[in-house]
């Protein structure tokens, strides 16, 4: 158990490439399972967001530099896939803020997984209302955050909770 | 180390207590809200807003006119090539828009009778 001990996920950049890619490939995957399962709320925008039980992962794994990368691939994959230009530009401003509070957020050191996934999924809907404020005239946004927060709140405890299931099973080392 | 700190839990809940506190203002400023009202958006800015039970003619910049008459507001005049906006159907406090897109004006109805214009505008073009 002791190979366990230190990141072996991050060793040569050989191991690091592989080890990105298959969970790129994993987040592009949790995003078409999404893509093809809708979820019946009357609200357009709310999903789980599946995908960032990967992107949370690579944060603690690796660091917010690759979380970043793949994450822009991630979106740019999945919107050229299932969606448009317009779900990649909402996807990227979302995704970025998120991962931007997340980095912060663990920073500090004073808070789990739970929280800083917590945190994550508000400030990526978050993300998405600001940007839907700049590009459409008279988007209703005073309606919109607060039940996207509450969403993303709940998306973003789940999340966490299933990361912090995982991650101390792959990645021991880990201070979640 | 525990899966949830005391940390997380303080985060989480000022996180729900944010948009909790926002959709209370939302629904304070909805009851106070009073009668219906046009109002006029000239390129996403807000030019004016008049109540629809008062008869007047409003000119928008120099390039539209705008009529409101016994609780209808139509687009009287439009300096624009297609007129589209001035052959629209009025609008009243059922709610509704009349837009034109060359001069970028937009007439919008505010506290209509049947919730909030701007999200069924929203839907409609979802749909």
């Amino acid at each position: 158990m002791n190979d366990f001990k230190h990141n072996y996920y991050a060793g040569g950049i050989g191991t690091r490439t592989a080890y990105l890619g298959m969970l790129l490939g994993l987040a592009v995957l949790f995003g078409y399972v999404e893509a093809m399962i809708p979820i019946p709320v009357p609200v357009p925008g709310i999903k789980l967001g599946l995908a960032n039980i990967v992107v949370a992962a690579i944060l603690y794994i690796f660091s917010w530099k690759e979380a970043v990368f793949i994450t822009a691939l991630r979106v740019v994959i999945i919107g050229f896939l299932f969606g448009n230009m317009f779900s990649i530009v909402y996807g990227l401003s979302g995704a970025l803020l998120s991962l931007l509070g997340m980095t912060l957020l663990k920073k500090t050191g004073k808070f789990g997984i739970i929280g800083v996934s917590a945190l994550g999924g508000v400030l990526h809907n978050v993300g998405q209302v600001i940007m839907a404020t700049i590009a459409v005239i008279g988007f209703p946004w005073r309606w919109y955050l607060p039940v996207l927060m509450l969403a993303g709140l709940a998306a973003g405890i789940l999340i966490g909770i299933a990361d912090g299931i995982i991650l101390p099973r792959i990645h021991p080392a880990g201070d979640y | 180390m525990k899966l949830l700190r005391k940390t997380d839990l303080i985060l989480i809940l000022v996180l729900a207590l944010i948009p909790v506190l926002i959709l209370i203002y939302n629904m304070t400023g909805m009851l106070s809200s009073g009668d219906p009202e046009l109002v006029v958006y000239v390129d996403g800015e807000e030019y004016g807003r008049f109540p629809l039970n008062e008869d007047r003619t409003v000119e928008i910049g120099d390039t539209n006119i705008c009529r409101i008459h016994g609780g209808q507001a139509v687009m009287s005049e439009a300096n624009c090539p297609d007129q589209v906006c001035v052959h629209s159907a009025p609008i009243d406090a059922k709610g509704g828009h009349i837009v034109c897109l060359p001069n970028k004006v937009v007439l919008a109805i505010e506290n209509n009778e049947e919730g909030a214009s701007a999200e069924e505008a929203l839907d409609g073009v979802a749909g």
